[in-house]
Parts: C-alpha cells; structure tokens; sequence
C-alpha cells in the first residue's frame, strides 16, 4: 500500500513538472518569436526588386540561395 | 548563404535604404540567367549563392561580386560586418530617392507561388503570410491591408508573403477555415507542409488584421535548425525539393532520387517531394 502511495506521488510530482516545463518551453518560445528582431524586407522575384528599385531610385541589395541542401528543402 | 551578416542589427538598419532582393537559386531561368552574368564560380556555373549590391537599373556592380557578403566584406565577422554597414551607407547616400517614394508604401515583396513561400518561410523560420481572394479588387484591396502592415515597425521583416486566387492553393496546409481572407500559416521543418496560427475573412478591419498578425507571431515557434541533422531527418523522410531549373554548383551532388533513366523517387508512395 505504501509503494502503491509512493509512486502515485512520484508520478503526480513528475506529471507536474512536465507540463510547467512543456508549459513554460511555449512560453519562451513564444515570447522569443514576439521578441525577435524586425528583419530584412526581401524581395522574392528579381522583377518586383528591379520594379521597386526604378519606383524609389534605390540601390539594390542582392542575395540569392537555393532554398535546399542537397535537395533537402527547409533550409539555405 | 551568410545568415550572420544578414540578421546583423546594423545591416537591417541600412537595407532600409536599399531595396532588398533575395532569389531562389534554380527557380527561375530567366533569374539565373541574370544571377550568371553577376557571379559565376571556378566551374564557370551559376552556384548556390551570390551576393552583390547594384545600382538602382540592376545593370552595374556597387561591390565586388561573389558567392556572400564575406567575399566582399572579408575578414574578422565583427568587423565585417560593420565594414559592409559602412559601404551600404556610404552607396545609399549616392542616390536620392525619389520624392513620390518617400510618401509611398513600397510594394508588398510577394513570392511567386505558395509552394516556393512555404519552403522560404521554413528556410528563415519565419511565418507566412497568405492572402487569397478570387476577385481582382478584393485581392488589390486585402494586398492594401497586408501591406501597410508589412512594412510597420512592429512587422518588417517578420513574415513571408503570398498571395493565392483560391483556397485550394493552400492545399498542403492544415486548419484552412475560410475560403478566402488572410492566413498566417506556420511551415513545417521541410517548408512543404504547413498548419494555419491564425485567420481572417475578407472584409477583415485593419485593427483585426493588426491583431492576427500579433497573435501568430506570438504562437509561432521557430525552430533552431542545424544543417546535419536537417538533412539526416529529411533523408530518413525522402524529402526531395525539384527545383525549376538544374542545379549547376559542382558542391552539389546529383539530384537525389533520380535514376540513370532520370525517373525521381519522389513519385513514390509517402514521398513529401515532388511539383506543386
């Protein structure tokens, strides 16, 4: 009866904790997506770079990439 | 690419006076084309990556030419990179811009198709913002909306954007509600899946826009990649990206999946590559 009580109690305590941490792992992750840095505002398409740059007179600022590594998407 | 020098604070800082293109190597022919004549590599190929600033007509090189910003900018990462803030500012200030640019919006930096955005928002780990609506002035107007927010201080930079004329272009992604409006849609770890964080019909008030934007960016968690076990799961997955145009970079190894008769394996039963 007292190990049954024991591990009732271990388990209660360790189901708690998990659910702080996975309950506080949302948290942060959320807090770091809201606190995240404003980012460079890229043009996807040469056309609508090259269109935006004769509107303005700005230069350009160029960067390509393949969104792949060894055919493997996801990732540059 | 150089991710350190593109996220640095002084670097965005001084892109605000540029206008920033960013490619997808292989996606487009007409692009390589130009991306060609700008940097080719030993082989004498269009390779993975190039990096230049150019004048404003995209014709003339501002910078030395190469496959990063560290070509141009090389030496210690620090000071690189204020190296490369200095130039920018530096070139920005040979050009005037145009006085009706200045009390104008930019236009909204929109990818081409969903499947191409998607894979895009993963690679940045970012969200993607998609707008779809059937007419032309209902989409002319969502894009008005969306876009006075893509360049607020809050927004800049935060998000990738599409736009799609039906719902059924967001057929990859799960939890689409509406048929058309504004979607805020989470990318999967390969960027071909994707699940709704949050949406809004068409007729949607700014402020409600404003709040949907907010609230996916607090719900998106993004994820810290690292390049050798990204590419060990998406192996174990057969994950497989076809790209539009052959990949030219002799780093690259020859297009997984493809057979000597040049037949793709991502035809195949529970494969997540394959076209759009």
């Amino acid at each position: 009866m007292r190990r049954f009580f024991l591990i009732l109690s271990v388990g209660f305590f360790l189901g708690l904790s998990v659910n702080s941490f996975a309950q506080e792992k949302g948290k942060v992750a959320g807090e770091q997506a809201v606190a995240r840095q404003a980012g460079i505002a890229w043009y996807g398409t040469l056309t609508s770079a090259l269109a935006e740059a004769k509107r303005t007179g700005k230069p350009i600022l160029l960067v390509s990439a393949a969104p792949h590594c060894h055919s493997i998407s996801g990732i540059w | 690419m150089d991710r350190s020098f593109l996220s640095d604070k002084g670097i965005i800082r001084a892109s605000r006076e540029f206008v920033c293109a960013r490619l997808a190597t292989y996606e487009s022919k007409e692009e390589a084309e130009y991306l060609s004549r700008i940097f080719r590599g030993r082989s004498g190929q269009l390779e993975n990556t190039v990096f230049c600033i150019m004048s404003p007509d995209g014709k003339d090189k501002l910078v030395r030419s190469g496959r990063s910003p560290g070509w141009s900018f090389p030496g210690e990462e620090e000071q690189a990179a204020r190296d490369m803030e200095k130039k920018m500012d530096e070139i920005a200030s040979r050009y005037v811009v145009k006085k009706e640019a200045r009390s104008s919006l930019p236009a909204l930096p929109v990818l081409p198709n969903v499947r191409l955005a998607l894979n895009v928002a993963a690679c940045d780990n970012l969200p993607l913002v998609a707008a779809v609506a059937r007419s032309k002035g209902a989409m002319q107007k969502l894009r008005k909306q969306v876009n006075e927010l893509a360049w607020s201080k809050a927004f800049i930079g935060r998000f990738i954007f599409v736009d799609a004329e039906a719902a059924s272009e967001l057929e990859k992604i799960k939890g689409v509600k509406n048929q058309e409006g504004v979607f805020v849609i989470a990318p999967d770890t390969f960027g071909q899946e994707g699940k709704v964080l949050t949406q809004v019909k068409l007729g949607v008030s700014s402020k409600d826009l404003e709040e949907s934007f907010a609230r996916a960016l607090a719900l998106y968690e993004p994820e810290r990649k690292e390049t050798l076990p990204h590419n060990a799961l998406g192996r174990i997955l057969d994950v497989n990206w076809k790209t539009q145009i052959p990949v030219t970079d002799p780093g690259a190894p020859a297009r997984r999946g493809r057979s000597e008769e040049g037949r793709s394996r991502s035809g195949r039963r529970g494969s997540r590559g394959g076209r759009p």
